[in-house]
């Protein structure tokens, strides 16, 4: 493939529209002059375009598939949200389905990304929701040409009617014997088939992933909308995948998924609590267990934090502070038991019975008012 | 005013910092026994200057002394509605001020900052490539002005085809704290500008931009800091219009020129200590430390002002009831007693606590952390392109004695 200067602009013409389902179609882009621009599944390419208004708006469409002379993309027609009908519809994907025809030319910027398939052995999971399958399809048919990572293709849509692409993966899966697929429609149509349509219907669970996953050392590579995202990166994290092995992209401006609860996990105990009773501070030759005593929960400390503050925010709890640097008391706690120490000293130390625990750790187990 | 020191230069006059922090002048500040006053006009108005570290730091932690509220944390004088008018958490006293900082706090802790990261990372990787394809750029506007901007709208969730307008409005912010005048139509504002925040329509512009904003939020929460402030409830009361919309012009303004003023003083600061920044290559556990440096040669902020609730003393200096108080950040950083050759750039500086973000108490700076993050990720990442910087036309600073900004600095990569 050419060796392409990322930064510049690419005339393409288009040379084939596929109606791919009720309210998605594929584009066939070949290149004006010379071959396509090398790519990594995943990558995008970015469409300009100006509006009624005279307004430029620019907009990504990842490759959904992809060879030296010609790419893919795929397009969702956005239409009007169903409670406000008569606000217009999407720009540009309006402007792809109502429009574009067969000979003209496009310009794009491209392509690029930072959502890739990592260069490694481990198996993968391709978990899509709605058009958000289009990185994921160009991920699957790089994985097929290589054949040698087991990959599992999951997708989840409304139903029949807007699934797009599915007879692409079944056929896929004659030549890669190492691709397993799974579809979900969240409301299948009376004639979607259960077993060969899809294979559950509503949302795809906890447990639905835990039954297609065996092995334990998955690359995870996610993309659908917001709150599908969300619900599958919970899952996830649920069932203890490392954060390191899951890549996301979202269709909109960059966001985060976010960790949905503590990571160490709690001990409850019947508050009142003596856990620190047979501590003698300072002496602890495990980690020293750090007593919540109003929450009722205790936690082994961790000394990759770097104070008592952090360490109670990181199980969720949220002490008042302003400073974070031992000037202003406001996160003066009480300890009911042990003893703390301050690598920083603050500017004046609390009386008796106190600590900052913004600059405070523990000597050896404690119980603290929180 | 027979026993005040009247001090030689007059730091009310915004063309004293036209090149920058007037270092001589704030040496000399430091030199002299107790405090210093400049009067402001013949009908006796005028301020003490705080110019030492240990003295600043006393004032910061006692806001019974020297309060945030009595009066306007700037150096001029507003009337009673202006200052109710514009009031947000940081012209407050505890316990109010304590309530709202309860609000936005969790926002702000380590936990859930650290998100932003490969956020951050993305950002400024496009944006530094973008320079690097092009030899060089005005830094301001290519990378400084973007990056803080984008990341506390991505917070508050402020879409991303608003930033540039969000950058305009706090631009022409700013303006107001210098003497330049402001059409009072801008924006389509109708209030007096003595009653808006730095005297700028822009405020008007920021509210306007707020509540609408708000409104969406209210009838459609997201994940983001507008949809909590509009629904939280503090003491079982929603917040008014006015408070959350002061609220986030603060947030919007604070978190912006000051990590803006800071990313092109690190720009600064590589181009005339490059040996200095070399060193982080090959150790970069000092990182941190660099940054911290960074942020005490930039003092973005270069002074807050408090109101004195009663007569008290100070470094040996009568202080009557109602004078106000400039605690100049900018001096305090560079102060001999605190820092060991303090006009010495060191990225391997002994941690040593300095007044960039506040001279600590309960105001001190909400989003130290992410500063911290941002400059720090943005320093990985100039250092992993190795990119050295030869800064071509004289820096052009902002015309403040408030903001220690840079408009323009035109830079070549070397
Ligand atoms: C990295 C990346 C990759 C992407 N890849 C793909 C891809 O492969 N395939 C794909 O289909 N998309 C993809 N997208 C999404 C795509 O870029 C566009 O965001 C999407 O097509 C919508 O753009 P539009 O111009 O059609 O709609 P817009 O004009 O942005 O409108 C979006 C929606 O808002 C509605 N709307 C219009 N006015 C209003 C109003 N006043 N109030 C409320 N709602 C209103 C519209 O009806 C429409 O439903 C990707 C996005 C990113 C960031
Ligand atoms: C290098 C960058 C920054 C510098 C130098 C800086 C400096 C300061 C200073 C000096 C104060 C006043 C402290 C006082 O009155 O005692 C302050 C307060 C504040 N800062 Fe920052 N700041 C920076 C970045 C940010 C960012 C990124 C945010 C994010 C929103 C932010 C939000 C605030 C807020 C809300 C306050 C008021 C706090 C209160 O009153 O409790 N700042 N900052
Ligand atoms: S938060 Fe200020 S002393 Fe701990």
């Amino acid at each position: 493939m050419q060796n392409h200067n990322k930064a510049a602009l690419i005339d393409f013409l288009v040379t084939k529209i596929v109606c791919e389902s009720e309210n998605i179609r594929s584009f066939y882009l070949r290149p004006v002059r010379g071959e396509c621009p090398e790519y990594t599944p995943g990558e995008y390419l970015v469409f300009e375009l100006t509006d009624s208004n005279g307004k430029k708006i620019k907009r990504e469409y990842s490759i959904s598939n992809g060879s030296k002379q010609q790419l893919r993309i795929t397009i969702k027609r956005e239409d009007p949200p169903l409670q406000s009908p008569d606000l217009p519809a999407g720009v540009m994907s309006e402007y792809f389905h109502q429009q574009l025809q067969v000979g003209d030319s496009l310009i794009a910027y491209g392509p690029v990304g930072k959502f890739k398939l990592q260069s490694s052995a481990r198996p993968v999971v391709l978990l899509g929701g709605g058009v958000g399958q289009t990185p994921l399809l160009a991920m699957a048919h790089a994985l097929a040409e290589q054949g040698t990572r087991a990959t599992t293709f999951i997708h989840a849509c409304e139903n029949g009617a807007v699934h797009a692409l599915g007879a692409e993966i079944t056929a896929l899966k004659q030549s890669f014997k190492l691709l397993r697929s799974y579809v979900c429609y969240a409301n299948p149509r009376s004639c979607d088939r259960l077993g060969s349509d899809y294979q559950s219907s509503g949302f795809i669970s906890k447990e639905i992933l835990q039954s297609l996953l065996v092995l334990d050392d998955y690359e995870f590579y996610l993309c659908g909308p917001g709150p599908f995202m969300q619900a599958m990166y919970n899952h996830l994290q649920q069932l203890g995948v490392d954060d390191g092995r899951i890549f996301y992209e979202f269709f909109g401006p960059a966001t985060l998924l976010k960790k949905a609860a503590a990571t160490v996990e709690a001990v409850k105990l019947p508050v009142p609590t003596t856990a620190a009773d047979d501590s003698q501070p300072g002496t602890d030759s495990a980690s020293p267990l750090i007593t919540f005593s109003r929450s009722g929960f205790a936690v082994p400390w961790d000394p990759e934090f770097e104070n008592l503050l952090e360490f109670a925010e990181e199980q969720d709890l949220m002490p008042d502070f302003s400073c974070r640097a031992g000037t202003c008391d406001t996160c003066k706690t009480k300890i009911l038991q042990g003893q703390v120490s301050y690598p920083d000293e603050p500017m004046a130390l609390p009386e008796e019975g106190y600590a900052l625990i913004c600059c405070a750790i523990p000597k050896g187990s404690i119980s603290i008012d929180l | 005013m027979p026993d005040r020191q009247i001090f030689t230069a007059d730091l009310n006059d915004a063309g004293l910092f036209d090149a920058g922090i007037p270092q001589d002048v704030f040496s000399g500040m430091r030199a002299t026994r107790g405090l210093v006053w400049t009067p402001i006009g013949a009908a006796g108005d005028g301020f003490w200057s705080v110019g030492r570290f240990a003295d600043i730091v006393a004032v910061s932690r006692d806001p019974e002394t020297f309060s945030s509220a009595a009066g306007h944390i700037q150096i001029y004088s507003i009337d009673d509605d202006a200052l109710q008018a514009r009031a947000s958490m940081i012209d407050m006293d505890p316990p109010d001020h304590s309530r709202l900082r309860r609000l936005v706090n969790p926002g702000f802790i380590p936990k859930n900052i650290r998100d932003y990261v490969p956020i951050v990372r993305d950002r400024v990787s496009l944006l530094l490539d973008d320079i690097i394809e092009q030899g060089g750029a005005d830094w301001v506007t290519a990378l400084a002005k973007p990056i803080p901007i984008g990341i506390i709208c991505d917070m508050l969730g402020v879409p991303e085809e608003d930033h540039d307008y969000m950058i305009e409005l706090t631009d022409y912010l700013v303006a107001g704290t210098s003497a330049r005048p402001l059409d009072p139509t801008a924006y389509g504002n109708t209030t007096p500008l003595r009653l808006l925040p730095f005297n700028s329509p822009a405020a008007h512009g920021l509210t306007e931009y707020a509540r609408a904003l708000g409104e969406k939020r209210r009838a459609d929460p997201r994940d983001d800091m507008v949809s909590k402030l509009v629904t939280a409830e503090i003491d079982g009361q929603r917040m008014s219009d006015e408070e959350y919309c002061n609220f986030f012009r603060l947030l919007i303004f604070a978190g912006n020129e000051t990590t803006r003023s800071a990313m092109s003083n690190l720009v600064i600061q590589m181009a005339r200590f490059p040996e200095q920044f070399a060193r982080l290559k090959q150790q970069p556990e000092l990182i941190p430390s660099a940054v911290e440096e960074v942020v005490r040669f930039a003092s973005p902020i270069l002074y807050f002002r408090r109101t004195a609730t009663r007569d008290t003393v100070l470094s040996g200096t009568q202080i009557k009831k109602g004078e106000k108080v400039v605690m100049w950040y900018c001096s305090g950083n560079f102060d001999e007693q605190q820092f060991e050759n303090p006009q010495q750039f060191r990225v391997d500086r002994p941690k040593t606590v300095h007044v960039g973000y506040g001279g600590g108490g309960v105001h001190t700076c909400l989003g130290s952390g992410l500063a911290r993050l941002e400059l720090k990720v943005l320093l990985e990442e100039i250092l992993k392109r190795d990119m050295q910087f030869t800064i071509t036309e004289t820096p052009e600073y902002v015309h403040s004695n408030f903001v220690n900004g840079i408009e323009h600095l035109h830079v070549k990569l070397s």
